[in-house]
């Protein structure tokens, strides 16, 4: 069944995040895309139209496998059922990259839906720590955490995101998704510098990027207020603050994540195509630095 | 089993990284503190949550109250197309909206979300008066159990011309795992028809309708059948030979035409296998 497929391995390309609205594009016209990601709990049912054309994409695509589920960031146990069935589709489609988010969604039983903040306290570090070994142990692969977009500011907080983030890798071995629109939106909406924390973030850990929408807003208070909305393209600071991202990190699969106004497939392959341009040029911009020093640049 | 001393439980509750006991309490009444808030807007914004000013921001704690109610309301909509068209889309959202408070989900899954819906519908006095909502809510919430349900192949329709006839009365035939008999006393395919654009096969005119939901390949089919055929196809899915099917449902039904029943079941390709009994 799964005979010829390509390689797992994501390329340092752009990619989008694959629905249902372009499943018929996509397998008809075998457009050039890096890869696709899928949400994991999009797929798991046993059967049916979802599975058809997810294996016939993965013929010819790579995936990247993207969680929304787990309440990793949550202060309950981690649900083991769902932890089995993110296995299931890890190891039905064999993603390149597994990934979930800093964020909780599950309490008491009640499952809400939305990628919800925590405070960054001794406790709360300890809790991840322990969530994402869990998981990890159980997929029996490396995960990447993603930092989430926030809307509020915990006053019990004694870690910067940065920092709490790079402690969960020190201490898990896990690798890094980091995500640039989020970085945009979390620091406009606390009054921080977006560049800063690019600027701090651990890139040497960093796998995977994404891209994508925000709605603008303001408080009460007349201060910006970002929504992480997925509903539109990525703003013109996003795509500025991604060269810097690049410039630090390197080349990365990014993905561009449009989850609601679902665009036509030519507008989405566009912003993916614009991950590829800035890719490119941070590529040449290197290539002529090394030439310039001297450097042997192999191929050249 | 053995005694464990208080101190041994504090040590598995730190889990040996040193932190006090009451830190851990007083985290998980953060997330309580938060949680409550997020479905029920009377509750108070959870302490130390705030904007760039150090108070609690209404507006800011609204975002993720929006995005949990907007999103399982919008899952609901996805799940249940027909309901949603029949009583509006406002009105939907409202009922959504109710039924998610009462309801919220237990797991992730959101294509898994709803089952208990119809029978909220049914027990909603506001839609007495629209008491076939209700059935439309079981079509739909089977419709997608059959969508995601396990694949399988059916066997041919002319499987029986393979069979020795002097054993046909013997064969069993085994259902694909992704089908549904619904009963109902309102014309659901009817309705069917008209909010989800999809056509419903061999409708029989009365009422009371039985529908066969199920998906022999990629695509979900609807059959209606009448009543004979439906007890007919239920014997045989319960695991019944032909031969003990077709005796108890003409003891019923006086007009049971066994041939049409089969030849009405086989076209649907509700079945994975057709075996004689040994
Ligand atoms: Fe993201």
């Amino acid at each position: 069944m799964c005979a010829q497929r390509v390689n797992a391995k994501l390329p340092a390309r752009g990619g989008v995040g694959l629905k249902a609205d372009h499943y018929h594009s996509i397998l008809n016209d075998k457009p050039d895309m890096g890869f696709f990601e899928i949400h994991a709990e999009n797929y798991m049912g046993a059967g049916g139209p979802p599975h058809g054309y997810l294996e016939a994409i993965r013929r010819d695509y790579p995936i990247s496998l993207h969680g929304v589920g787990l309440s990793i960031g949550g202060a309950d146990p981690l649900n083991k059922e769902h932890i089995s069935r993110v296995k299931d589709v890890a190891d039905r489609y064999d993603p390149g990259l597994f990934s979930e988010h800093l964020a909780w969604s599950t309490h008491d039983t009640e499952y809400f839906n939305d990628l919800l903040p925590l405070p960054y306290t001794e406790v709360t570090l300890q809790q991840v720590v322990d969530h994402i070994d869990e998981v990890q142990t159980f997929l029996g692969r490396q995960m990447l955490l993603e930092n989430p977009s926030a809307y509020v500011i915990f006053k019990e907080s004694t870690y910067e995101e940065t920092e709490f983030l790079r402690e969960i890798v020190k201490r898990t071995g896990c690798g890094l998704l980091l995500d640039v629109n989020n970085v945009f939106v979390s620091a406009t909406n606390s009054g921080g510098s977006p560049e800063d924390y690019v600027d701090r973030f651990p890139v040497e850990h960093v796998q995977e990027i994404h891209l994508g929408g925000h709605a603008p807003e303001t408080d009460e208070l007349g201060y910006p207020l970002l929504i992480d909305a997925h509903d539109r393209k990525v703003a013109d600071p996003v795509w500025a603050l991604y060269a810097r991202t690049i410039d630090r990190a390197g080349p990365q699969p990014t993905l561009i994540e449009w989850d609601a106004n679902i665009p036509t497939w030519e507008i989405l392959a566009y912003e993916a195509e614009q991950a590829d341009v800035v890719i490119q040029s941070h590529i040449e911009t290197q290539a002529q630095a090394s030439q310039k020093r001297g450097d042997h640049v192999p191929g050249v | 089993m053995s005694q464990v001393s208080d101190s041994t439980k504090e040590k598995i509750a730190l889990k040996g990284f040193g932190v006090p006991l009451q830190d851990l309490q007083s985290n998980m009444q953060g997330f309580d503190m938060f949680s409550d808030g997020l479905m029920n807007p009377a509750v108070p914004l959870p302490d130390g949550v705030v904007g760039r000013d150090g108070h609690p921001s209404e507006k800011r704690f609204g975002v993720y109250r929006n995005n949990v109610m907007a999103s399982l309301i919008d899952a609901m909509a996805a799940n249940f197309p027909a309901v949603h068209d029949l009583v509006g889309r406002d009105y939907f959202r409202a009922l959504a909206a109710e039924f998610v408070r009462k309801h919220p989900p237990e797991q992730p899954v959101l294509s898994e979300f709803g089952g208990k819906f119809s029978e909220f519908i049914g027990a909603f006095p506001p839609l007495a008066d629209y008491p076939y909502l209700k059935d439309v809510a079981v079509l739909e919430w089977a419709w997608l159990r059959v969508y995601h349900g396990p694949n399988a192949t059916p066997v041919a329709p002319d499987v029986l011309s393979k069979i020795d006839p002097a054993k046909l009365g013997d064969a069993m035939f085994t259902p694909i795992p992704a089908h549904r008999l619904i009963y109902s006393r309102f014309p659901l395919s009817e309705i069917w028809k008209q909010n989800r654009s999809e056509d419903v096969e061999g409708v029989t005119p009365e009422a009371d309708q039985v529908i066969l939901i199920c998906r022999p390949d990629m695509d979900v089919t609807l059959t209606g059948l009448a009543q004979d055929v439906a007890a007919f196809a239920d014997l045989l899915f319960f695991g019944k030979t032909l031969g003990e099917a077709a005796e108890a449902v003409s003891s019923s039904y006086k007009f049971f035409d066994l041939s049409q029943a089969l030849g009405c079941l086989l076209s649907a390709r509700v079945f994975a296998s057709v075996d004689v009994k040994a």
